[in-house]
């Protein structure tokens, strides 16, 4: 008996071990018969090799995946899109085009040729 | 029983006449890898499941820890006791985390993981009276939770060293840990028992 343990601590000690390990005892051998066959079905597997069957073994990994794949599309789809979509430089340039140069002077025709106005707008003040 | 450690603990069981015959059976050199898993698979089982209050997770972990000894299966028979339990220590020691972050994000999320515990299961032993059987039950239930209440270190060497029969020495290598701190975390786990379990007084 330590000197630094009281005798009566001691005394709980030994008795709550006892009730422990009885208990103990008693549980270890009548386990359900449910319990005590996949018990079994473990150890022979085990024995055997066969790998564990887990069905959502895999998951984790999958969800990571997916993750990952997520976050690349995310950062590379903008990029795309922005290759994709012509300057305001090249639009400009694409309008300038849409005027042939020999058709110029017509233009600059029917940009100095009167406008008809109505009667009723010339009349307003 | 006068043993002063190191670190001025007392180990309360070394003269214990249970603890001995427990240990002598563990210590019995078994023919087969066979044979060595059917004698502590059920006792292996019933410690998982005091600690970790589950009985799906405590077959877990002793399937994992079946599977992880194969791999030690020509070292020579005598060492597989203590590879076994310190496997299987281990291997309860990660489901523990585990179980502790799932706690973490069921929290965050408002919801309890405490469902996860099992319920009352009827006390498997046909024999008893039923009176006893409840009472029993009960104390079975009230062993796991005031296990489950303890420090990882301090539960683990009661259950290897108490409830399980391991020599000190043998704790000592399933923990990975001295004789000295064995004394100490088991006399610590005692006293903190103490408290948890006044109804057994």
């Amino acid at each position: 008996m330590s000197s630094h343990e009281p005798e009566e601590n001691q005394t709980l000690n030994d008795a709550m071990t006892k009730k422990s390990r009885a208990l103990f005892e008693q549980a270890s051998e009548h386990l359900d018969s449910a319990t005590s066959n996949r018990l079994r079905l473990m150890r022979r597997e085990a024995l055997a090799g066969t790998p564990r069957r887990t069905p959502y073994r895999w998951l984790p990994l999958g969800a990571a995946a997916a993750t990952i794949l997520g976050i690349g599309m995310t950062w590379w789809l903008p990029q795309r899109n922005a290759a994709v979509t012509p300057s305001v430089a090249s639009i400009n340039a694409s309008d300038q085009d849409l005027v042939p140069d020999d058709d110029a002077d017509i233009y600059d025709w029917l940009g100095e040729a009167p406008v008809a106005v109505s009667d009723s707008k010339a009349d307003s003040p | 029983m006068i043993d002063v450690t190191t670190d001025a603990m007392v180990d309360p069981v070394a003269d214990s006449p249970e603890i001995d015959a427990a240990a002598a059976t563990s210590n019995r050199v078994p023919a087969s890898l066979d044979e060595f898993l059917a004698s502590v698979e059920r006792r292996a089982f019933r410690l998982a499941q005091l600690a970790l209050g589950q009985r799906e997770d405590a077959l877990d972990v002793v399937q994992d820890s079946m599977i992880k000894l194969m791999q030690y299966r020509h070292r020579p028979a005598g060492e597989w006791t203590p590879l076994f339990w310190s496997i299987l220590r281990r291997q309860l020691t990660d489901r523990h985390r585990r179980n502790a972050v799932r706690n973490r994000v069921m929290n965050f999320f408002g919801r309890s993981d405490d469902a996860r515990e099992d319920s009352i299961e009827a006390w498997p032993d046909p024999s008893a009276d039923p009176a006893r059987r409840v009472a029993d039950q009960s104390a079975w239930q009230a062993l796991g939770r005031a296990l489950r209440a303890l420090p990882a270190r301090q539960r683990e060497c009661f259950l290897l060293r108490e409830l399980q029969g391991l020599s000190v020495a043998e704790t000592a290598a399933a923990m990975g840990c001295s004789d000295g701190s064995v004394k100490t975390h088991l006399s610590r786990a005692l006293s903190a028992l103490r408290t948890h379990l006044e109804d057994w007084r």
